[in-house]
């Protein structure tokens, strides 16, 4: 059987749950992928502001010293005043060690140093026609990279001038210390291949032992390829995974690459991802939960409904259901107590008329057993007035009323012992012998009824505890109606057979049969087929074999004939012997 | 082999290696022999944090209540690094040495005996009080009478040779306070404090002597490297020649004073490591006095004293240089960044009230020989404290003939100061620095200007202790490797 809860589940599985899953499994896919792009993105980003940021301060440096150049020129200040000027301005950018004014031909016009200029102008052919010179990084052994940028002044002017500024790069050390991304992403700043500035302070010792970075992919990439932006995860030299964003700062040919562990670059990647499994399975438990109480409710009525019909079949006719809910099964629930309540109703009027018949058959039973011997005792007493000095009537008289009132008593009797236990006494009683004895009694009857009455007895004694009247008046109650059954030139017979533990005996007969729809009902009370008689004989008889612990069952077919049986258990026990004499 | 017969594994030694800058050419101390003299050699007492007088060989010490005469204690047990016991004797000759040696210290002068009680006790009479005796004895290095290089430091020098550029230490295990726990002591010389950071970052060597301003936050960034910054016992000043004909005068100088923004001169050219100055004493001194007046930044102030000394700024512009209330030089060090700095600093300061300080950097030769010789209106420079009294006395008390002076002609707090030096008692003391921060002020031969930081830097493989003293070097010999981790080579 397939349980109604099983396809319930099933239900929710696949309206609910299935869809879930796999709605959890595409999202966690692509949200991976998203977040990563996203993050790769954002990091992208960081390192392109980074490079502009530190093109910048050079592009700010150069602005710098130009506008200082163009001040000094362009105002004609004296040379003291230039001076102070460009003492000032390194007194206020930190980044500037010295600020010195040239001429063309190198000499020198004003210096913010207190003595003489430590700078010179660029070489002419370092120079190649620019305006603008910087010159290449220097990382000594001081460590700190420092770089001199030089501008020419009005370069077409007899005015012309060169402004030289040595910069200590301490402050784009500084800058890129600045950067983090996450906590454990850093900036590194690359030229030529050499590290020149790391923003991780425990990884500044790479600049100080001159680590070159030839085998970083990234750097190679950005370089070789000649893109201003690049992206790649790799390992690091301790086994971190990294994600490293490249960009190239204009104008410098110097690599910023920001780097950051991917264990943090995409924590918030996986946290999501975390979070969305999470929500998914809560989904899915929360689902099933309330699925499952939604279910319970939903069958546990049924189940209720279910088993408050089974207990009206069993006859418990006062059970109904209680059925909350406005819903169909509230309705099937309140249904079903209506009919409950309509079937004790009907039940109530079935047996009102089954008693009525039963009076009715118990009356027309009585007026029938009882109307002949009343009949006879009136019509004697009737005679009896008038020949009363007759003597022989007087006797004949007398026998007939005496016959006539052992009639009424038996009648009497049988109602009175189809209501209570029939009284019996139980001893050893041999029934091969009580049924032979029964079987001689009814002799007549059978000659009578032109049918052949015998015995099949069981070959050894066969003990049963009974009480031999009563058992004599089942059998004699059992072959009568045989008899009566059997059209003539039929058989009845009387059969017994034992075990160890059972005595069996069959009557059965060649008669008419007794219909199937009866047969039910042949052993209930004040039911015969019988035009007189109250119907008690079989009820009666039952009663009898079943107070002795034994039962009784009846098959038949009609046109063919009927047999009952009957079956006792076998006692041990033997009738004790009376004293001779 | 151990007790039960099986062999032990030794550990391995564990080596400091100290990184130090060579000094400026020129500069006679400093570098790996001075460094190499403070572990190898020890005094009869220290200075403490507090100017205090601390126990090093000298167990105790009492003076007289007159002050006339010093008895010292000596701890049991010392010995020299030969294993020489060190005994009042010995001390007595090494002092005598040191008394009968040129540039001796000032209180040395007024000895006239040394008394040996017995072999731990000794006394020092002197002709006159001498408070500054204690800090005198705390620059004599008690060593070997014979052989030079042996002391009684916790550690001794394992090789005799010249020590400019490389110096190996071990330590000493009779040493008196107790074994050292670093076993060796490497000492390299680098071209300056840059150059030995990069040592530091290349794994050259686990601590360095000093940092430099400059690379001191990202040293101190690193997480493998501990900091130890505290205020070093040296402070700068714009030092005046009172022969000068304006700059003798009090007001002029008050007013010059004033127009100096000292917090803003630290904050520039020392990058916020240090403090200002308000004189030479110093500032952690037991005798310090907190409720002496001090000069605060105030050009207005200085414009109306220069005003009422009649030096106004003129109504007409000179031709070729700025115009000014009056203008002078001040002598600086070349290749000195910190110096020029600091003078530049200055000199815009001075600038915004109308005095034009024309900055004049030379070599260290030429300023020595200009400082001897007066030749110069002012001068910028920096003057040891070392927590004492008596460095105070020796730079700001008038010298004599031929001698050194950073303000030649002042000799405004002479008295006060040889008050100080005649004192017998704390009491006397506070009294004399009171008065002698008084008169700094009035007649201010300096515009004090700031004690600059030190920081030292030790790598974190190593425990440093930290005590009293925040020189994390003077415990030198209580670092320990943090256990498992090696240490050195």
């Amino acid at each position: 059987m397939r349980r109604i809860t099983s396809r319930f589940v099933a239900l929710i599985a696949t309206a609910a749950v299935g869809p879930l899953i796999i709605y959890g499994a595409v999202s966690v896919a692509h949200l991976k992928q998203g977040t990563q792009a996203s993050v790769i993105q954002g990091n992208r980003r960081v390192a392109q502001q980074v490079a502009e940021q530190i093109g910048q301060y050079i592009v700010h440096d150069t602005r710098i010293l130009r506008s200082i150049g163009l001040e000094l020129r362009a105002t004609g200040l004296e040379p003291w005043l230039q001076s102070r000027i460009l003492k000032d301005y390194v007194l206020d950018f930190p980044e500037f060690r010295e600020v010195s004014l040239f001429k063309t031909s190198g000499q020198p016009l004003a210096t913010s140093r207190p003595g003489v200029a430590r700078l010179r102008v660029p070489e002419p052919n370092a120079v190649a026609g620019k305006d603008v010179y910087i010159a290449p990084l220097r990382v000594d052994d001081d460590l700190l990279p420092t770089t001199t940028i030089a501008v020419r002044i009005r370069p077409n002017d007899e005015e012309s001038a060169w402004v030289v500024g040595e910069i200590a790069l301490e402050e784009l050390w500084r800058t890129v210390d600045r950067i983090r991304v996450g906590q454990q992403g850093y900036a590194l700043v690359v030229s030529e291949k050499r590290l020149i500035a790391h923003g991780n302070p425990d990884r500044k010792r790479y600049i100080a032992t001159g680590t070159e970075l030839p085998g970083h992919e990234l750097v190679e990439r950005v370089e070789t390829q000649n893109v201003d932006q690049d992206s790649l995860t790799y390992r690091h030299e301790d086994g971190t995974e990294m994600l490293g964003v490249a960009a190239r700062v204009p104008d410098l040919n110097w690599t910023v690459i920001v780097e950051q562990p991917t264990s943090e670059a995409f924590a918030i990647a996986s946290q999501l991802r975390l979070q969305l499994l999470a929500s998914i399975a809560i989904a899915l438990l929360g689902t099933v939960i309330v699925g499952w109480f939604w279910g319970r409710s939903f069958i546990t009525r049924i189940f209720a409904l279910t088993r408050a019909t089974r207990a009206i079949a069993e006859g418990r006719m006062d059970e109904r259901v209680e059925v909350g809910g406005r819903d169909e099964i509230q309705e099937l629930g309140t249904a079903f107590n209506s009919m409950a309540d309509r079937l004790v109703e009907l039940q109530e009027d079935v047996r009102k008329q089954e008693r009525q018949a039963m009076f009715g058959r118990i009356a027309a039973g009585l007026v029938h057993d009882l109307s002949h011997p009343i009949q006879n005792i009136g019509n004697s007493c009737k005679l009896i007035q008038r020949m009363f000095d007759d003597l022989e009537y007087r006797d004949t008289f007398k026998r007939t009323v005496e016959r006539e009132m052992v009639i009424i008593k038996r009648v009497l009797d049988d109602l009175r012992n189809i209501a209570r236990p029939i009284p019996l006494e139980r001893f050893p009683v041999e029934m091969n012998r009580a049924i032979a004895e029964t079987v001689e009694s009814m002799m007549p009857h059978a000659e009578t009824a032109g049918i052949t009455l015998r015995t099949e007895l069981a070959a050894d004694p066969a003990f049963i505890d009974g009480d031999v009247f009563a058992l004599g008046r089942v059998f004699r109650n059992l072959i009568l109606n045989a008899i009566q059954a059997t059209a003539p030139g039929g058989r009845v017979g009387v059969a017994t057979e034992a075990d160890a533990e059972r005595v069996r005996i069959r009557v059965y007969d060649t008669g008419c049969g007794i219909p199937a729809d009866r047969l039910a009902a042949v052993f209930e009370d004040f039911v015969t087929t019988k035009r007189r008689g109250l119907g008690l004989g079989l009820a009666i008889s039952k009663k009898i074999v079943e107070q002795l612990g034994g039962q009784i069952t009846v098959v038949s077919e009609v046109g063919k004939g009927t047999t009952f049986a009957l079956d006792f258990p076998r006692t041990r026990a033997r009738p004790i012997a009376l004293a001779a004499g | 082999m151990g007790c039960d017969g099986r062999a032990t594994i030794q550990p391995a030694p564990v080596t400091v290696q100290i990184g130090v800058a060579l000094p400026r050419e020129g500069v006679p101390s400093g570098g790996v022999p001075a460094f190499v003299d403070g572990v190898v050699n020890e005094a009869l007492v220290g200075i403490g944090w507090d100017g205090r007088a601390t126990s090093k060989i000298a167990a105790a010490w009492q003076y007289a209540p007159d002050g006339l005469a010093l008895q010292l204690q000596l701890h049991p047990n010392i010995k020299f690094h030969d294993g020489t016991p060190v005994t009042s004797e010995i001390v007595k000759q090494v002092l005598l040495k040191v008394i009968g040696a040129q540039g001796r210290p000032l209180s040395y002068s007024s000895i006239i005996e040394i008394r040996v009680v017995d072999d731990r006790v000794l006394e020092l009479h002197l002709s006159r009080p001498e408070s500054f005796l204690l800090s005198d004895l705390a620059g004599s290095s008690i060593k070997h009478l014979d052989k030079e290089q042996i002391g009684v430091g916790p550690y001794r020098l394992t090789d005799q040779k010249d020590q400019r550029d490389i110096a190996r230490l071990e330590a000493f295990q009779d040493y008196y306070r107790g074994r050292p726990k670093t076993d060796r002591v490497e000492v390299k010389a680098y071209r300056d404090q840059r150059s030995s950071w990069a040592a530091l970052m290349r794994g050259e060597i686990n601590a360095l002597h000093e940092v430099s301003s400059g690379t001191a936050d990202f040293v101190e960034a690193e997480s493998s490297i501990r900091t130890f910054a505290f205020l070093r016992p040296y402070y700068a000043f714009l030092s005046f020649n009172l022969n000068h004909p304006v700059l003798s005068r009090a007001e002029v100088r008050q007013a010059l004073s004033h127009a100096i923004n000292r917090p803003q001169v630290v904050q520039l050219a020392l990058r916020g490591r240090g403090q200002p100055a308000d004189g030479p004493i110093w500032p952690f001194h037991w005798a310090y006095s907190t409720g002496h007046k001090s000069y605060s930044y105030n050009p207005e102030a200085a414009r109306l004293v220069l005003d009422a000394a009649g030096f106004p700024v003129p109504a007409e512009r000179p031709i070729g240089r700025m115009p000014s209330r009056l203008r002078f030089k001040c002598l600086i060090l070349s290749d000195y960044a910190r110096f020029e700095t600091m003078g530049l600093v200055m000199q815009k300061q001075l600038f915004d009230v109308g005095v034009d300080m024309e900055l004049e950097a030379v070599p260290l030769a030429d300023f020595v020989k200009r400082v001897i010789t007066g030749q110069f209106d002012t001068l910028l420079f920096e003057w040891a404290s070392a927590r004492t009294l008596g460095w105070v006395y020796n730079a700001w008390h008038s010298p004599a003939p031929g001698a050194m002076s950073p303000n030649p002609g002042y000799r405004a707090a002479d008295a006060v100061l040889d008050r100080l030096r005649r004192s017998t008692n704390e009491d006397e003391i506070r009294v004399a620095v009171s008065e002698l921060q008084r008169v700094l002020y009035e007649d201010p031969p300096a515009v004090f200007i700031a004690w600059p930081n030190v920081s030292r830097a030790v790598s974190t493989a190593f425990v440093v202790p930290q005590e009293s003293n925040p020189d994390v070097m003077g415990s030198l010999w209580l670092w320990q490797p943090v256990s498992g981790r090696p240490a050195g080579k």
